[in-house]
């Protein structure tokens, strides 16, 4: 099925978010007020995602996402549609702004699939290009919402990620290659025993599948739960540098990382795009250290696009595309 | 007799939560915002005197963070982007100083007054920004030692300004329980509270989210401050273990108890066995008190009346069962 070769080396990706189109953002307003029926709220997403999808392509980027158009939260989303959640009631998230913070009323349970329809029309409008099958990991969700069912915190998080291991594991099936989940709740508790926890949940969602496991972290301390989070069943950390200023780099030398890396070059938080010069720069400042090679390096935003205005998100796609293109001639693997 | 306390800021009602969007989009006037705030006040302050509290906490209702309300007060600084709180999923602007405070409208003066106006016969806590975590946690250029006790002298100024002192002054700081946080940050804040001690008589020190280094807790209990407040829910091992290694005098410390970032209700012997705990971990007799975690500005309104009234509850029984027993 696949025509598309990756190359060897300086593979381009995305985290996952995209901007969203107005037809997304009002198709979910409308599904909320129950206009519309679940059905058709994906379908008016489709052209959103197809939309994405081509803007990826026009960038050059070599594995992509179908740009989260469906979400309307990255934890919302998911906990709508498992089986033990109730919507809650209103919790600030800052100024006057709050959100319904979900509650956990019952045993978590899998009903059906949330993204693999999303996924699978990205990856048939995706010529060829691996899409990536982006989930938000059993932390975040436990985080992010309230807990009156379980006893025990830790029983809690494992069936999450029971739950979640169903979705994926019906992904694998229908081909997905690449399989990543978000995590920026850990960074906000950057502890060992929180890592620790994230790491028993992790055996249980992604054990034994044949895939590429990658994790997602971003902002906050990695620095401090680095140590912790490296024996994770995961082939590929993909962590936030440019925002930090490559604070994290030196940690990478210390701990002797040698897993994949999804290395963030370009700040989501920011309207400058970076040039191909900077992003060049970061990569030779983390080649230096001399810890991965650059088949192992794959070069991404620090995390989601989606607060960023469509074109500056294209434009920093475009110079992550050409700096990738630029470094594997440099490097021999292109000529 | 064992004080028993709220920490912080209460949440929202629906309809002070309107009134703001009203306020906001210019449909309402500011009186009849702060109409709406009022009634959260005194209904929250009803609240905590039925509970039995040992002090009425001001709830803090027009607070859109910790910061705001003295940022918008005071000349020399602004509020600019969002930035996480600690391990939250909220966000607070980040205060940037580009000068020293300097007082143009009471906060601390003004709220006092309320407060005295709702429950003129009961003890008044209101609680600040510790200087240390408002300075450490702003944008800055100016000197961060420095720039905390202008802020602990904007305080006082505030409360001179408007001749109103609470009967506790509270400073949060939750920036000492950081593991960046130093001996170093404590004896800034030991400068702070000698300013603050020019004006306020009871001062209480408040550390939450997290547990503080040991070499951090060792300085901050030498401050010469009423109490300290410590709290053991998120990480309870670390924490206790702390108590006993450094082994505060027990009459200073309040340990917060009751989950003010969670909506599940506590089970009163397990709150019960911390306090048990703790007092043989300190081996002291007493406590200074219990107290929540931190504030309840991050759960629903229902949830953080539910949970005042069972820290009273829970008070009142520990008091007469574990403390009175020991003592
Ligand atoms: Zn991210």
């Amino acid at each position: 099925m696949s025509n598309y070769t990756l190359p060897k080396a300086f593979i381009t990706t995305v985290v996952g978010s995209y901007p969203k189109f107005p037809e997304a953002q009002e198709a979910i307003e409308k599904r909320k007020r129950g206009l519309i029926s679940e059905e058709e709220f994906r379908k008016i997403c489709r052209s959103a995602i197809r939309k994405v999808v081509e803007d990826y392509i026009t960038a050059g980027v070599d594995i992509i996402s179908d740009g989260e158009q469906t979400r309307e939260d990255m934890v919302v989303f998911f906990v709508e549609r498992m089986r033990g959640y109730e919507i809650g009631d209103w919790v600030r998230i800052f100024d006057n702004v709050y959100f319904r913070k979900p509650i956990v009323v019952s045993k978590i349970e899998y009903v059906g699939p949330m993204i693999i329809e999303d996924w699978e029309y990205a990856r048939s409008v995706s010529d060829g290009r691996p899409v990536k099958f982006i989930i938000t990991g059993p932390y975040t969700i436990l985080d992010w919402s309230f807990n009156l069912y379980y006893r025990d915190r830790r029983e809690l998080i494992f069936d999450i990620a029971r739950a979640l291991r169903r979705e994926i594991e019906e992904a694998v099936k229908r081909g997905a290659k690449y399989v990543q989940v978000d995590e920026p709740a850990l960074s906000t508790r950057p502890v060992r025993e929180e890592a620790e926890l994230l790491k028993e949940a992790l055996e249980i969602m992604l054990k034994g599948l044949d895939c590429k496991k990658i994790v997602h972290i971003c902002f906050g301390r990695i620095e401090r739960i680095l140590p912790y989070i490296l024996d994770y069943p995961v082939d590929q950390f993909d962590l936030e540098f440019k925002n930090s200023n490559f604070r994290l780099l030196p940690y990478l030398k210390e701990y002797s990382y040698n897993k994949e890396l999804g290395y963030g070059v370009v700040d989501v938080h920011s309207l400058k795009v970076e040039t191909v010069e900077e992003i060049k720069d970061a990569v030779y400042r983390l080649l230096k250290l001399d810890i991965i090679g650059p088949e192992k390096i794959y070069l991404d935003p620090d995390c989601g696009l989606k607060r960023l205005p469509r074109e500056i998100a294209l434009e920093k796609l475009k110079n992550i595309v050409k700096a990738a293109r630029e470094l594997r001639r440099e490097y021999g693997y292109e000529s | 007799m064992m004080k028993i306390f709220v920490l912080g800021a209460y949440p929202r009602s629906a309809k002070t939560r309107k009134a703001i969007r009203d306020l906001d989009e210019g449909k309402i006037s500011i009186e009849e915002a702060r109409l709406a705030i009022l009634e959260d006040t005194a209904y929250i302050c009803g609240v905590q005197v039925g509970a039995g509290l040992s002090y009425v906490q001001d709830p803090a209702i027009e607070n859109h963070d910790i910061f705001r309300p003295f940022v918008e007060s005071w000349r020399g600084v602004y509020a600019d982007g969002l930035l996480r709180f600690f391990d939250n999923n909220f966000f607070y602007r980040i205060p940037v100083f580009v000068e020293e405070p300097d007082v143009q409208k009471c906060v601390i003066s003004q709220r006092v007054r309320i407060l005295k106006r709702i429950v003129h016969y009961y003890p008044i806590k209101i609680s600040v920004p510790g200087p240390v975590t408002f300075s450490f946690m702003s944008k800055t250029e100016l000197d961060r030692s420095e720039l905390a006790i202008s802020i602990s002298r904007a305080y006082v100024l505030d409360s001179e300004l408007g001749d109103s002192i609470p009967d506790i002054l509270q400073l949060d700081e939750p920036f000492l329980t950081d593991p960046d946080a130093s001996p170093y940050h404590v004896s800034i804040l030991e400068e702070c509270v000698k300013e603050l001690k020019r004006r306020f008589s009871r001062i209480i020190i408040s550390l939450y989210y997290g547990v503080p280094r040991e070499d951090v807790f060792k300085r901050v209990i030498e401050l010469p401050v009423e109490a300290l407040t410590i709290s053991l829910v998120e990480y309870p091992d670390r924490a206790l273990s702390l108590l006993k290694t450094v082994r505060p005098e027990s009459s200073k410390i309040c340990i917060g108890v009751i989950d003010a970032r969670d909506i599940k209700v506590e089970e009163y012997e397990s709150v019960k066995k911390l306090v048990e705990k703790t007092i043989e971990c300190v081996e002291g007799r007493d406590l200074y008190g219990i107290s929540t975690s931190c504030g309840f500005e991050l759960i629903p309104l229902k949830y953080a009346i539910e949970k005042t009234q069972i820290l009273g509850r829970y008070g009142l029984r520990i008091s007469e069962e574990v403390v009175k027993v020991r003592g």
